[in-house]
């Protein structure tokens, strides 16, 4: 009876997996540099042996770790999705865990957009949007997309229902 | 505008809680201290010393602190040095709690206490006389009536200043008043006497301060006469049940559930008296929860969700749930009375056979946690090892019987207007909400589901903290259906 709602159809940007990659990559890099700092300290300080193997187990479990977390950055902006309209902001997360939302304009009460030196490098904006219920946030938009969602939202959010 | 103080008695009220927060630590360390170092002799300056910081506050914020109302909202004032003010228009206000402790009725006092919303700090004057309560609730009510029915409100508010203690408003009707049989059934229901027996043990455990256990053995074969066994456990039972119905005649001897046309109206407590007003139409949802022995009465919790919390302060209980021991039957009807805009659904639907299947066959991991435990650890509990695969077939068919139980209760409406779930293993819930007082839905996945072609669906409602209401593995073309009537939720929207 009910007509079927259209999928959310917007998709990420290229850059913002880009963003993310390189976000992986520097999130890796300081993990190794600790690890690295830590044997180095292991070995010059004679720490007791057991120190020594529950790091090495450590890093052994951390390594595949690290390498599904450049699957998941791929596959999970591979699957983001956003859309909107008058009424509603819909957003789709996940492959394998899929979680679709669905949230009224109405309840919106911040929009706000925002800049890391990484996304200001590829010339992308995060759009976190606050409703009564919690925060959301889109990754990575291209600036000008970022802006004119931004406006959007807070244009159709202005509406408050009755009871608010 | 007229910008007031508040009462005077609130500097007398900070000095009594300053004084019941402290005193104890104060005894402790002035009369039972015996330490000999240097933060022992001055612990005792250091405890006076915040008790009297603490009023000094008290005093200052009463000269400090002010407010004022007028047509639209309430204009709060504060801060010593830096100040501040806050406006809160009436019209914002979910709903009011009004609460007098022995004290405040002693002194013709009262408290009250507007909740605004789910995140924003309720507007809370904690002393006030009581005409001056009764006015502010007045004037944060006069938003929710309509214009037309100006007229009404007017007469209202000739009758509150009239000095009346509980005002008569012609269309006010008293629901529901529970009489004394009903008290003492509710004082066994709640099993509040149980807890005497162990705290009475706790207690002689705790007591050989005061006498020696060795002196206590000469009077045990004492206990081998009959009579005398037997009128002791007696008195110990009467003593427990007197206990347990005072509790419940504590908080529910004085209690009334009333409406009128916009509101509901909740009074309960016999010495601290709370009562709680709400526009009907600021309810945003019913929870009717029916814990294991309720279950075998046939009783009912039922709660109203509310925007606001509602106990006024910690050591209140929340008033929001209505009567907690109504007959199943009563409890429906008597919704349908109070709130005729919720119906609540009798039949619901049931999950799939398959979701049975599937749930039991899932490995449990808090069954593989105690089991790999036991067979490595194998503690001994009164001097017997446990044999570590009993304890695990026991919690494993406890396991699986919780499973049962929670699909068995599980079950969900959602129909034109109305979401309406039931869920739980043992207390089992049910919640109703209207479309357009959820704030959000989400519906989930997992490749398991899919397969399977099951899915997990959220509501979530304004309340404090907000509601989420969760129900898991119903059909996906369910979910399906429940997000595009979510999208249609528009249509029993009125905005502004």
């Amino acid at each position: 009876m009910e007509t079927p709602v259209k999928e959310p159809k917007y998709k990420l940007p290229k850059e913002s997996l880009r963003v993310g990659v390189i976000g992986d990559i520097i999130f890796d890099a300081i993990i190794l540099l600790i690890f690295g700092g830590l044997f180095v300290f292991d070995y010059l300080f004679v720490w007791p042996a057991w120190i020594g193997i529950v790091l090495l187990i450590l890093f052994i479990v951390f390594v595949p770790f690290g390498v599904i977390g450049y699957f998941a950055t791929v596959i999970d902006h591979r699957n983001w999705r956003y859309d909107m309209d008058e009424e509603y902001v819909q957003l789709r997360q996940g492959a394998w865990f899929q979680k679709d939302q669905l949230i009224p304009v109405t309840k919106i009460q911040s929009v706000e957009t925002k800049q890391g030196p990484l996304l200001r490098k590829y010339k992308l904006r995060k759009v976190e949007i606050e409703t009564m219920a919690g925060e959301y946030s889109i990754p990575g938009l291209p600036e000008k997309e970022a802006y004119a969602l931004r406006n959007e939202i807070a244009a159709y959010a202005k509406a408050k229902e009755e009871d608010d | 505008m007229e910008t007031k103080r508040y009462h005077p008695a609130i500097m007398l009220f900070g000095i009594v809680k300053a004084i019941k927060g402290w005193i104890v630590p104060l005894i402790i360390v002035t009369i039972f201290n015996s330490a000999d170092n240097w933060w022992g002799k001055y612990a005792g300056y250091i405890v006076l010393a915040i008790i009297l910081l603490s009023i000094l506050h008290d005093i200052l914020k009463w000269f400090f602190e002010k407010y004022a109302t007028d047509d639209y909202a309430f204009h709060l004032y504060s801060g010593i040095f830096t100040k501040s003010s806050r406006t809160v228009p009436y019209e914002k206000i979910q709903s009011v709690t009004k609460h007098k402790k022995l004290m405040h009725r002693l002194l013709g006092l009262s408290a009250i206490k507007f909740e605004t919303g789910s995140q924003e700090q309720a507007v809370e004057f904690q002393v006030l006389r009581k005409a001056e309560a009764d006015r502010l609730e007045q004037l944060a009510k006069q938003e929710a009536v309509p214009t037309q029915e100006a007229a009404v409100i007017e007469e209202e508010l000739d009758e509150f200043t009239a000095e009346a203690p509980q005002p008569k408003v012609k269309d006010r009707f008293i629901h529901f008043k529970p009489t004394k049989k009903e008290l003492i059934k509710a004082s066994f229901t709640s099993l509040s006497f149980l807890i005497i027996p162990p705290l009475l043990v706790s207690f002689l455990l705790k007591a050989d301060i005061f006498f020696d256990w060795s002196d206590v053995r000469q009077y045990l074969p004492l206990l081998k006469v009959w009579w005398i066994t037997g009128i002791g456990l007696l008195i110990l039972i009467v003593l427990s049940m007197l206990i347990g119905m005072w509790r419940i005649l504590q908080k529910y001897g004085n209690y009334e559930l009333a409406t009128d046309d916009n509101h509901i109206y909740i009074r309960t407590g016999l010495l601290d008296e709370s009562s709680f007003s709400i526009r009907k139409d600021r309810v945003q949802g019913i929870e009717i929860a029916q814990p294991l022995l309720h279950r075998f009465l046939g009783l009912a919790k039922i709660k109203l969700i509310t925007t606001g919390a509602l106990d006024l302060s910690e050591d209140t209980e929340e008033i929001n749930s209505l009567y907690p021991y109504f007959p199943l039957k009563r409890a429906y009807t008597l919704l349908a009375e109070i709130l005729p805009e919720y119906k609540v659904k009798r039949n619901m639907a049931k999950l799939e056979p398959k979701v049975l299947v599937y749930r039991t066959m899932q490995p449990s991991i808090i069954w593989l946690i105690v089991t790999i435990t036991l067979f490595f650890w194998r503690p001994e509990v009164l001097g017997f090892e446990i044999t570590w695969w009993i304890a695990a077939i026991v919690l494993f068919c406890f396991i699986e019987l919780y499973r049962y139980l929670d699909f068995k209760h599980t079950q969900y409406v959602i129909s034109e207007k109305f979401f309406q779930i039931k869920s739980g293993a043992f207390t089992t819930t049910t919640f109703v909400t209207k479309r357009n007082k959820m704030i959000e839905i989400a519906s989930m996945q997992n490749p398991l589901q899919r397969w399977l072609g099951l899915a997990t669906i959220t509501s979530i409602n304004r309340a404090k903290p907000v509601l989420h209401n969760k129900i898991k593995d119903i059909p996906a073309a369910e979910a399906a259906r429940f997000y595009a009537w979510f999208y249609q939720r528009t249509e029993d929207v009125r905005r502004q």
